[in-house]
């Protein structure tokens, strides 16, 4: 089950101040209905408590059921026709001064460099592109299958290229999906190789984005949770005012859950055995539905929710019509 | 275009005049509280004022329109557009343009070689959407610009930053043949072609343009050569980045196409001569058609669904009826 636009759910924060109200409003009818006469432990008084607690119920109801609607679960498969061959594929380097952390057994820039040049190696036909990001992300090769200048590339990439402050994952996942062309037959996916570390903006309304495009994000993490210090050019460890040595961490929950928001998958590129693993998941990911001409997309339960509302919607409105006896 | 996922659910409005029916027609309908008052100077106590019946119809209708929202938001709307998708994977094009000073020669009308190159060029590009198309250019080095890619807006702007001399004095057509061999050699495209622009002779670089045509002749490359300029004195003007100033004069233009004639024989291409801009664009669109192979494309719908904004709007709308009724204007039952 997946959650595609969890941001709805702040909806829910105005409940305590409609419980609030409500509140305040059924003190003024009871107030209300005793300047008419109608005391506690009559029949209307009685009746009045019974309809005011169910219309409070609708009300309740019809809110939590909107946003159930709202933020768009899906569940189960329903298979698609695609004739789509062979990948696109957008690289996506983080290349924040924590890449150069060096708790992988080399750095996490070269571990995520390694794991680069395999696939190129593996996979055929696929065409790259190249966007690396701090603060902003740059496009630095467009989408191309000239080998060449791909590896080239791969093996200057360094912390330098890119001065803005931070890692910004929404603006990279948006320049990254933008570098894949809409117009072409083909398998479109987004990699993306990030520790992880003081993520920015908001990563799961980019990845909603790939959904909507039908391309899918892997993503490749690098670095430990526990931390790791970050080495300077000059052999020392990047430390804050009080000279601490600063840890880098990975924010793991996040990278798995925006890559399976996509119909992809997160992958921990900590083990060195996993180095060959992006392209297993590539070709597990794609390889059947090129052969058998068929995909699957993850179904959209909103109507559930949407309907049960209409349903509240209407009593609601029936309620108040009924007749008092 | 506006489409429904699940028209059926529209039926659902079929229901409305029931629920009309038992909300206002009703005998026994109505969920007021009896309570006595009495006529006072012939007017009732209680009166409603028009303004109460205006918040009151309006909330009223308020409710319906959420009501008709949802049912609408059941079905599924979205905005469909249609997107042309090429089934198959186009060429591979290089195209190697000549940035020495000589192409700032203004024998092209008012313009000067290079600008009026890029800009036909540039209609040559928009012309093959589906093709990768790359960049090289060349003075004294060459360099690669961009490697095929099917990123268009981003070779017209790199087409755009292309200035006269920021690689040196110097024609070497070799290097750039070469460079752009290269960076072709890895493509899978069936077909791959580069395209040479170029005004002058070979004068300097480590690869003789021969050796490159060979090279390129091997991996199925073909190279068509474009030769440009006018003979006899010609205008030049255009400005050096480096020192920032403009330099302008008067050069003697000799044409010899001998090489690029050449260059062509080797590869399979072909060679043209160019000596206005309108013989330039006759030329690349010779080399389309000379290119041109079965496009196969297909048209899909893009679904830009939005029932969430529906379910927005009705959910607002049913708060300000709840605000207005129950907050506002007091109502009670």
């Amino acid at each position: 089950m997946r959650i595609m636009e969890p941001r709805y759910f702040w909806i829910l924060a105005v409940l305590p101040l409609v419980w609030i109200i409500s509140l305040i409003v059924h003190r003024r009818s009871i107030f209300f209905l005793k300047s008419l006469g109608y005391v506690r432990g009559t029949l209307i008084d009685s009746q009045y408590r019974i309809r005011a607690f169910l219309r409070f119920l609708l009300l309740n109801g019809i809110l939590v059921f909107s946003v159930l609607a709202l933020v768009d679960f899906h569940w189960g498969l329903e298979p698609e026709h695609s004739d789509r061959k062979n990948l696109d594929i957008a690289l996506v380097f983080d290349i924040s001064n924590s890449m150069l952390a060096e708790d992988v057994g080399g750095s996490r820039l070269d571990r995520s460099r390694d794991a680069v040049y395999l696939l190129m190696e593996n996979l055929a036909n696929s065409r790259y592109s190249f966007t690396l990001f701090k603060g902003e992300p740059l496009l630095f090769i467009p989408l191309t299958e000239d080998r060449i200048i791909l590896e080239n590339f791969l093996s200057r990439i360094n912390p330098s290229y890119l001065s803005s402050p931070g890692s910004n994952l929404e603006k990279a996942l948006a320049r990254g999906l933008e570098t894949l062309p809409v117009n072409q037959e083909r398998n479109r996916a987004v990699l993306l190789f990030t520790d992880g570390d003081n993520l920015e903006g908001n990563a799961a309304a980019a990845a909603r984005k790939l959904y909507d495009e039908n391309v899918r994000l892997f993503v490749f993490g690098i670095g430990t949770e526990e931390g790791a210090p970050i080495r300077l050019g000059d052999g020392s460890y990047l430390a804050d005012r009080e000279g601490n040595v600063v840890l880098s961490r990975q924010n793991r929950a996040l990278l798995k859950e925006i890559a399976e928001l996509t119909g992809g998958q997160y992958l921990d590129l900590s083990e060195v055995h996993q180095l060959s693993g992006i392209e297993e998941i590539l070709t597990q990911s794609y390889g059947e539905m090129e052969e058998r001409g068929i995909g699957a997309v993850s179904l959209s339960r909103y109507r559930l929710f949407c309907g049960i509302v209409l349903l509240l919607l209407v009593l609601y409105f029936v309620q108040g019509r009924l007749r008092w006896n | 275009m506006l489409t429904f996922d699940d028209p059926a659910y529209l039926a659902l409005i079929a229901l409305f005049p029931l629920l009309v029916s038992f909300l206002y027609l009703r005998k026994n309908r109505g969920g007021g509280i009896p309570y006595s008052y009495r006529v006072w100077n012939g007017k009732n106590t209680l009166y409603t004022p028009l303004s109460l019946n205006i918040a009151y119809f309006a909330t009223e209708i308020a409710l319906w329109i959420a009501l008709v929202l949802l049912v609408v938001a059941l079905a599924g709307p979205s905005l469909a557009s249609n997107r042309k998708v090429y089934l198959e994977r186009g060429m591979d094009i290089m195209i190697v343009l000549d940035q020495s000073p000589s192409m700032a020669a203004r024998d092209f009308g008012a313009e000067d070689r290079l600008t009026t190159a890029r800009e036909m060029v540039k209609d040559f590009i928009s012309t093959r959407e589906n093709d990768s198309i790359g960049l090289v250019s060349f003075s004294e080095e060459a360099q690669l610009r961009l490697p095929p890619t099917v990123d268009h807006d981003l070779l017209f702007s790199t087409l755009d930053d292309i200035a006269i001399m920021d690689r040196g004095d110097g024609t070497a057509i070799g290097m750039g043949l070469a460079l752009a061999v290269l960076h072709l050699s890895s493509s899978t495209a069936g077909e791959k072609a580069i395209l040479l622009i170029t005004d002058g002779d070979n004068n300097v670089g480590e690869i003789q343009p021969a050796t490159a045509a060979s090279m390129a002749a091997q991996t199925g490359i073909r190279i068509y050569t474009i030769g440009l300029g006018t003979t006899g004195d010609v205008p030049i003007e255009f400005l050096d980045r480096e020192s920032g100033k403009i330099l302008s004069g008067t050069m003697k233009s000799v044409y010899d196409g001998t090489l690029l004639k050449r260059i062509a024989e080797i590869s399979g291409g072909d060679y043209f001569y160019a000596r206005s801009s309108g013989s330039l664009e006759t030329i690349l669109q010779t080399i389309n058609t000379l290119e041109s192979y079965e496009v196969r494309t297909k048209i899909t719908v893009v679904k830009n669904s939005f029932h969430n904004q529906l379910i927005l709007i009705a959910l607002a709308l049913f708060f300000a009826h709840w605000l207005v009724r129950r907050v506002l204007l007091g109502e009670i039952l």
